[in-house]
């Protein structure tokens, strides 16, 4: 009798201990939710498909910013604290994607370096929407009021394409695909540094 | 992992090439004698791909990489690098780089030849993955 009181004093408290252990992991683990989403590794080589993914843009971004800053024009672009602009580079590929995702992070690497640059496109818009505001709406206090006719020109140029060619068969995809960058002086349109990355991926279907 | 190859300063160059028959021969020295980082290499069970070669210099206050991959055996083999940058301190100067897919060919070298991305790294890391 006594022997089964003990062993059942013993059963019960293993078992608390082991809820408590579990209770521990859950109350633990900083995540909230059971719907079976993940984090991955943003740098990890995607493969899903052969569309144009995260890890092509990647490289391209990367080799391009490599090549940059190799250049005697950066440097000195870098030393004069003169600027530079991405005009939008052209998707000539069958796919749709925004290319701005391409000079936006050689954009940001090149700026990690020193390099000053401007803005152009869309992020124009809000630009010019914001100084009208400030000097023509009447709403701010003169002092406080950035002045017109202050924005600068940029000494150079980024412009570029990425094509594709894709080739099919019955059990296979291959699509090879090219991005051309050039570093454009703009007063004389002279190319001054140029450069290619090519990828081929390949499927079986 | 092996740890096969420790980098640089310019002065350390002359470690690589001393090292660059050992490593060629498969040899896995535990570690390298140069103070400034070094490069990894995990290995599938084959040990078919080696780094054959490892050159770096400072030029234009930039660091310049070349390394030589060599596949031992007969086939294809996929791997995966990428290059991790420090300054003099070993502090990361710059973010997590993609890894990057290559093809070695069977029985062949394959050569990576990089510029840093930034002009504040004088070290690097190179992780090469051979998961075949």
């Amino acid at each position: 009798m006594g022997s089964n009181l003990g062993r059942d004093y013993r059963t019960s408290l293993l078992a608390g201990v082991m809820l408590l252990a579990l209770a521990g992991c859950q109350t633990t683990s900083p995540t909230t939710g059971t719907s079976g989403v993940s984090y991955g590794d943003a740098k990890a080589v995607e493969t899903v498909t052969t569309d144009l993914g995260s890890t092509d843009i990647q490289m391209i971004s990367e080799k391009m910013t490599q090549g940059l800053i190799q250049t005697p024009e950066i440097q000195t672009l870098i030393k004069k604290r003169q600027l530079l602009m991405a005009s939008p580079v052209k998707n000539k590929t069958s796919e749709y994607f925004d290319t701005r995702m391409i000079t936006d992070t050689i954009l940001t690497q090149l700026q990690k370096n020193g390099v000053k640059y401007v803005i152009e496109g869309e992020d124009m818009q809000n630009q010019t929407d914001e100084l009208m505001r400030q000097n023509q709406s009447g709403l701010y206090s003169k002092s406080k009021t950035v002045k017109m006719g202050k924005m600068q020109g940029a000494k150079y140029r980024l412009d570029g394409s990425i094509s594709s060619i894709v080739k099919k068969t019955s059990d296979l995809k291959d699509v090879y695909y090219k991005m051309n960058l050039r570093l454009i002086e703009i007063e004389t349109g002279i190319v001054e540094w140029s450069d290619e990355k090519e990828i081929r991926k390949s499927a079986r279907r | 992992m092996q740890v096969l190859f420790g980098a640089f300063k310019p002065l350390s160059l002359a470690v690589c090439f001393a090292l660059a028959p050992l490593v060629a021969a498969g040899a896995s020295p535990a570690s390298v004698p140069v103070s400034h980082g070094y490069a990894t290499l995990t290995q599938d069970n084959s040990a078919a791909i080696g780094i054959s070669d490892l050159r770096a210099t400072r030029q234009d206050r930039l660091l310049r990489v070349q390394a030589e991959l060599n596949n031992a055996s007969a086939t294809n083999r996929q791997v995966y690098y990428r290059f991790e940058w420090m300054d003099q301190q070993g502090l990361a100067v710059w973010d997590d780089e993609p890894w990057k897919p290559l093809i070695v060919y069977g029985n062949n070298k394959q050569t990576i030849s990089v510029s840093s991305p930034s002009f504040k790294a004088t070290s690097f890391r190179l992780v090469v993955q051979n998961p075949n």
